[in-house]
């Protein structure tokens, strides 16, 4: 159901603002509207700007030391990123965490060796580029840059197969030259030469075969050079495998730097929640959200922090619509989650999770429509809900989804896409797919009709007369028209339901103008189109269906084409086996996807238009709801 | 081999291959914009997989109607059945829809799970919207392969 909230000013004692808001983010009932002429300075907020430095503090430790933290295997980080897993903390822990010194010597630390491995690197990159250039040269142990006496000196480099060719140039003019080989780099070898000055020939003979002229010079010899850049590199990577050291050692700290970055967030809520509102010399003023039934409560509270505090319902501004929280019990909570896709309802609108949930687990069921898939749906969901409790309202949802997929395959007498409960099918998929089709257009002339009863029964009570007698219960009459020619094929019901559904949009079309009515009437026709496509669209769920079934005996094929296929016993099972289990996992979680997108669509598209529009704004209030952390009560 | 089989084949084979591309093409651009955005937020990894999955349906739907036709011609394990050369082209023609439905829909679906990624960029929470927005466009490649079936269904061989 939806719980409606109403609007409240809340006005307390200044000195004591923080302890009330504190008070109203536990109560977790109340959301606070920005007023725009917010008066609260940086004055009044003295701690705001120390509590943002403190979350960017622990933000940035937590970005650091995430670096050095042992990677997640694959299937638990993907786990992790839909159900993030949280630490339970009561408020008394995360205050005296927020209040350890140890806490400034872990960022003190971090900052410490951030700029370490930071120097490090960059000198490291620059090594190693310097190193790159030398490479070459390295294996030159002497320095050619002497000022020999009419002699001149070429540095260069050459692809290393045009060695011998630039050789024999050289050689082929018999002049006096000197060259020394650099060795090392195999591809490219670097090389100088030292010549006669009046020789410059020889400079272009090199460059023709191909050397390349290097603009780099020595002060000593590049084999020393080298060297001593390598020992370099070397201790600074040692370095390095220390601060990755000293990190890994810190990550033992994440938990609590992450609790603080939630502690810290709820403290700027604190501070944002009251620079939106107003204040006097002595009081603070702001005005919130109130779920209903809930302030009398709240203000119980608040009073036992100062007498000085006072919540008032306000009147609400014309066309403000307060924000929505849908609120279901036991396993309904669990149908949240499809609703939740959407999105909230309006405010003046039915929270439609009650309604939706037995079509919905019908056609997810109806989709998936394997016994033996939702058997293992079931164990699979089971296990994952025990394991991850916060998210055990999810895969309640696919335990319920799950047993309806039983039936939907017992119905069509599958299991793994075998006929192993051949004697229980009732209708058979593949070889007569129009009695399943007829099945699921039932089905959605089923859903639809619901749907325009809540729509009728929604409107009339909120004393739209008009739009419940005419369109709803037009639309109405026309089903029951269907269901009653279906039962004993008399056309004449259905003709009769189709005047009276013409005739009710007439009366009690809202025009005055009785050409306006008349149009309303014939628009009634008109949507007769729009209930056969909704109709028509149910047939998903035999596509759907029909997909697992073939696909889930496709695999069982694959398999017993490995088994007879592998002449070495033993080998065969284990492939026919490894196939089964692959193909059957696989196709299980593609095709429970594709139902729960489909079947959350006719909801969406096909269900909800009948009595709802959606759009109504989630209700968000003050609450210690954490990223990382739970916070219990001791 | 007769005409009618060899029709018979080229349906599958078409029916496999078209959408199996137009799959290929939207989970690559999928996976390319999915790929920047965990660069930034790995944590966001298994919806952004998830989004890329969905426009890969069209190339299993064209698989499904694949294993209907050798099925029904007895290329799958069993003996293979003589087709004629009028069944072979009803069979070619009953693969039309989920090829043509599978190939362009699966291409779309990859467009509207593109733009998808930056809304589980941008607002994480509302990510399912985003995967609805894209699992519209998947409606006509069901449509086709529904179609396909049921002509596959109602061909005698």
């Amino acid at each position: 159901m939806n719980l409606s909230a109403k609007k409240y000013e809340i006005i307390g004692l200044k000195d004591k603002s923080q302890e009330i808001i504190e008070e109203m983010q536990l109560s977790g009932v109340a959301e606070i509207i920005s007023l725009d002429e917010g008066e609260f300075t940086d004055g009044d907020l003295k701690n705001k700007s120390s509590v943002e430095l403190k979350l960017a503090e622990m933000k940035f430790v937590n970005d650091f030391l995430s670096r050095f933290e042992e990677k997640q295997g694959f299937l638990s980080a993907l786990i992790d990123s839909f159900f993030p897993t949280k630490d339970k903390y009561d408020l008394k822990q995360l205050r005296n965490l927020s209040s350890e010194k140890k806490t400034d010597e872990l960022v003190e630390s971090c900052n410490f060796l951030e700029k370490r491995l930071n120097r490090i690197d960059s000198r490291c990159e620059l090594l190693e580029r310097e190193i790159e250039e030398l490479k070459k040269f390295s294996g030159i142990s002497e320095n050619p840059f002497i000022d020999f006496e009419n002699f001149e000196v070429f540095i260069g480099s050459i692809i290393s197969d045009k060695k011998e060719e630039l050789l024999n140039a050289l050689k082929e003019k018999s002049i006096f030259f000197f060259i020394r080989w650099g060795g090392e780099e195999e591809k490219k070898n670097g090389f100088y030469m030292i010549y006669p000055q009046e020789e410059e020939r020889l400079v272009e003979i090199a460059k023709s075969v191909g050397a390349v002229q290097e603009s780099i010079t020595w002060s000593r010899p590049p084999a020393e050079i080298v060297r001593e850049k390598r020992e370099e590199l070397s201790d600074l990577k040692k370095k390095r495998e220390e601060i990755i050291e000293r990190g890994r050692e810190l990550t033992g700290e994440i938990p609590k730097v992450r609790a603080l970055i939630d502690w810290y967030g709820w403290e700027l809520e604190k501070c944002e929640a009251l620079e939106s509102g107003k204040k006097t010399e002595l009081y603070f003023y702001l005005q919130a959200w109130i779920l209903e039934g809930r302030a009398e409560k709240m203000e119980e509270k608040l009073k036992k922090i100062t007498p000085y505090v006072s919540i008032n319902e306000l009147e609400m501004r014309k066309n403000e619509s307060p924000p929505v929280l849908m609120e279901n019990k036991d396993l309904m909570e669990s149908f949240e989650v499809v609703t939740g896709v959407y999105g909230a309802p309006k405010s003046d609108e039915p929270d439609p999770t009650p309604f939706l949930a037995p079509f919905f687990a019908v056609a997810f069921g109806l989709a998936l429509s394997d016994a033996g898939y939702g058997l293992l749906l079931i164990a699979l969901c089971y296990f994952m809900g025990k394991k991850l409790e916060d998210a055990r309202a999810f895969f309640n949802l696919f335990i319920i989804a799950g047993a309806f997929t039983v039936l939907a395959g017992l119905l069509t007498g599958t299991f793994f896409g075998t006929d192993l409960f051949a004697g229980l099918r009732i209708v058979d998929a593949v070889s007569d797919p129009i009695e399943v089709l007829y099945l699921v257009s039932v089905f959605g002339l089923i859903q639809i009709f619901v749907g325009l009863l809540v729509g009728l029964f929604w409107n009339y009570k909120q004393g739209d007369i008009n739009t419940a007698l005419g369109s709803k219960g037009g639309a109405v009459v026309f089903f029951l028209g269907i269901a009653a020619f279906a039962f004993t094929g008399r056309a004449p019901l259905l003709i009769g339901s189709v005047i009276l559904m013409f005739l009710l949009n007439i009366i009690f079309s809202e025009n005055e103008n009785p050409l306006k009515r008349l149009l309303s009437g014939f628009g009634s026709l008109y949507d007769l189109i729009g209930y056969f496509s909704d109709v028509l669209s149910y047939s998903r769920l035999l596509a759907l269906g029909l997909a697992t079934g073939i696909i889930a005996m496709t695999i069982n094929m694959i398999a017993f084409i490995f088994m007879d296929m592998i002449p070495v016993a033993g080998l065969n099972v284990a492939v026919a086996g490894f196939v089964l289990v692959f193909g059957h996992v696989a196709n299980l979680l593609i095709n429970a996807l594709s139902s729960f997108i489909h079947s959350a669509r006719l909801q969406f598209v096909e269900f909800f238009s009948k009595f709802m529009e959606g759009g109504g704004r989630r209700f968000r209030p003050l609450a210690k709801k954490g990223r990382f952390v739970e916070v219990i009560k001791k | 081999m007769e005409l009618g089989l060899i029709l018979a084949i080229l349906g599958a084979g078409l029916a496999v291959t078209l959408p199996c591309i137009g799959s290929a093409i939207a989970l690559s651009a999928v996976g390319r914009s999915a790929a920047g955005l965990i660069s930034e937020e790995p944590e966001k990894f298994g919806k952004a997989l998830l989004l890329q999955v969905l426009p890969g349906t069209q190339g299993i739907y064209g698989f499904l109607a694949a294993v209907l036709v050798l099925q029904q011609v007895g290329l799958f394990g069993e003996e293979i059945v003589e087709v004629s050369a009028g069944v072979g082209w009803q069979i070619l023609l009953a693969c039309i829809p989920i090829t043509l439905a599978g190939l362009l829909s699966a291409v779309f679906q990859g467009k509207v799970s593109v733009s998808g990624i930056s809304t589980l960029a941008k607002k994480p929470e509302e990510a399912g919207k985003a995967i609805i927005l894209s699992a519209m466009v998947e409606t006509y490649a069901v449509i086709a392969l529904l179609l396909t079936i049921l002509i596959l269904n109602g061909i005698t061989v």
